[in-house]
């Protein structure tokens, strides 16, 4: 279970720019250590999705239970949250030394962390895919993108909606 | 300090999605009450925006800082935090018990899929919200790959390339 603990608490400190940025590492990490199969990942991220809450601690909360019960859970969504709360304390005992630093630099240099970051996420999804081409995936992918970024619908009905789609496609194409 | 505690309780447990949609829910509850200005709100998101840590947590933790100190802070993350955790719970007892189920499994490929087109649409706005240089595609290039080389390095690359990027930056703005 400290391994498990110890993941979590590592994404922590890299949970920069919103929950999906981090998902694919939770996702390469919980596969090579044996705590999900790519099956119970998928029921995890709906999961989380079907439910309120962030979804990277959704996610650690799921995964500490289904390993290791309610325990398990509580575990792992303290020390998820850890690190961003170690953070901030640092942040505001050094902000006279942060301030010399140029702000705008930081950012920017954070930024390009993230986008490290969202591509291994990206990476990530993508193997399943690479492994097994199917063309049902590719269309719910491309309307699933084409509504978040062109429309203002909330993603968590677009994903929640996915699935029925999916039922349909995947039952009778 | 309760009303505090039911109303970040309440916020949480009916907003579906997160972090981003959980704030505009937020800044209305807010300025209704009267406990804080948008422009307020902004500030503080503008802090929970760049420290790592989910969103929602963040703004909450800041939010209750800010009205209430740190007993304010600890109410509101706490609210925040427990709807889902039990509801995740729930969720997951339920769902064990159908995961063998085919339309069950047919669902949850439906949800990969939206879940790889959404991942795409975030990649696209987090390249696009920054100013790329040939160091910076240099770096991602290799951040990348040593990241799938093995997966362990994640933390050290993450912190050096950010690191080689401020310095790069910092250095050239020195020199104009």
């Amino acid at each position: 279970m400290i391994k498990m603990l110890l993941i979590f608490f590592k994404i922590g400190f890299l949970s920069f720019g919103g929950g999906w940025t981090t998902v694919g590492l939770i996702r390469e990490d919980l596969i090579s250590n044996g705590y999900m199969t790519l099956d119970i990942f998928s029921n995890a991220i709906s999961i989380s999705q079907m439910t309120p809450g962030p979804i990277a601690i959704n996610l650690a909360t799921y995964v500490g239970y289904i390993n290791f019960g309610f325990w398990g859970a509580l575990l792992n969504t303290i020390f998820f949250l850890i690190p961003p709360i170690l953070i901030l304390y640092f942040f505001r005992l050094l902000q006279n030394n942060i301030l010399k630093m140029n702000r705008n630099i930081l950012m920017n240099s954070l930024k390009l962390g993230t986008a490290i970051l969202i591509s291994m996420t990206l990476i990530s999804f993508l193997k399943p895919l690479f492994k097994e081409f199917d063309y049902r995936v590719v269309l719910i992918a491309l309307t699933s993108y084409f509504l978040f970024n062109k429309t203002k619908i909330n993603p968590a009905y677009t994903i929640l909606l996915s699935g029925f789609v999916g039922i349909i496609l995947f039952n009778f194409l | 300090m309760f009303e505090l505690f039911f109303s970040f309780f309440k916020i949480s447990a009916m907003t579906l999605g997160g972090g981003y949609a959980m704030v505009p829910v937020m800044i209305k509850f807010l300025e209704k009450k009267g406990w804080m200005s948008e422009k307020e709100f902004m500030e503080i998101l503008t802090i929970a925006q760049s420290l790592p840590g989910p969103i929602a947590f963040n703004t909450s933790r800041l939010v209750g800082e800010k009205l209430k100190g740190t007993k304010g802070a600890i109410v509101c993350s706490v609210a925040v935090i427990i709807p889902p955790f039990f509801v995740i719970i729930f969720a997951s007892y339920l769902f064990n018990k159908f995961s063998q189920n085919i339309y069950v499994k047919y669902y949850l490929k439906g949800i990969y899929a939206a879940a790889l087109g959404l991942i795409f649409g975030i990649v696209i706005k987090i390249f696009k919200n920054q100013k790329w240089n040939f160091l910076k595609i240099i770096l991602l290039i290799i951040g990348v790959l040593s990241i799938l080389f093995n997966n362990n390095f994640v933390l050290p690359v993450f912190v050096l390339m950010v690191v080689l990027n401020y310095i790069y930056e910092n250095g050239r703005v020195k020199n104009d």
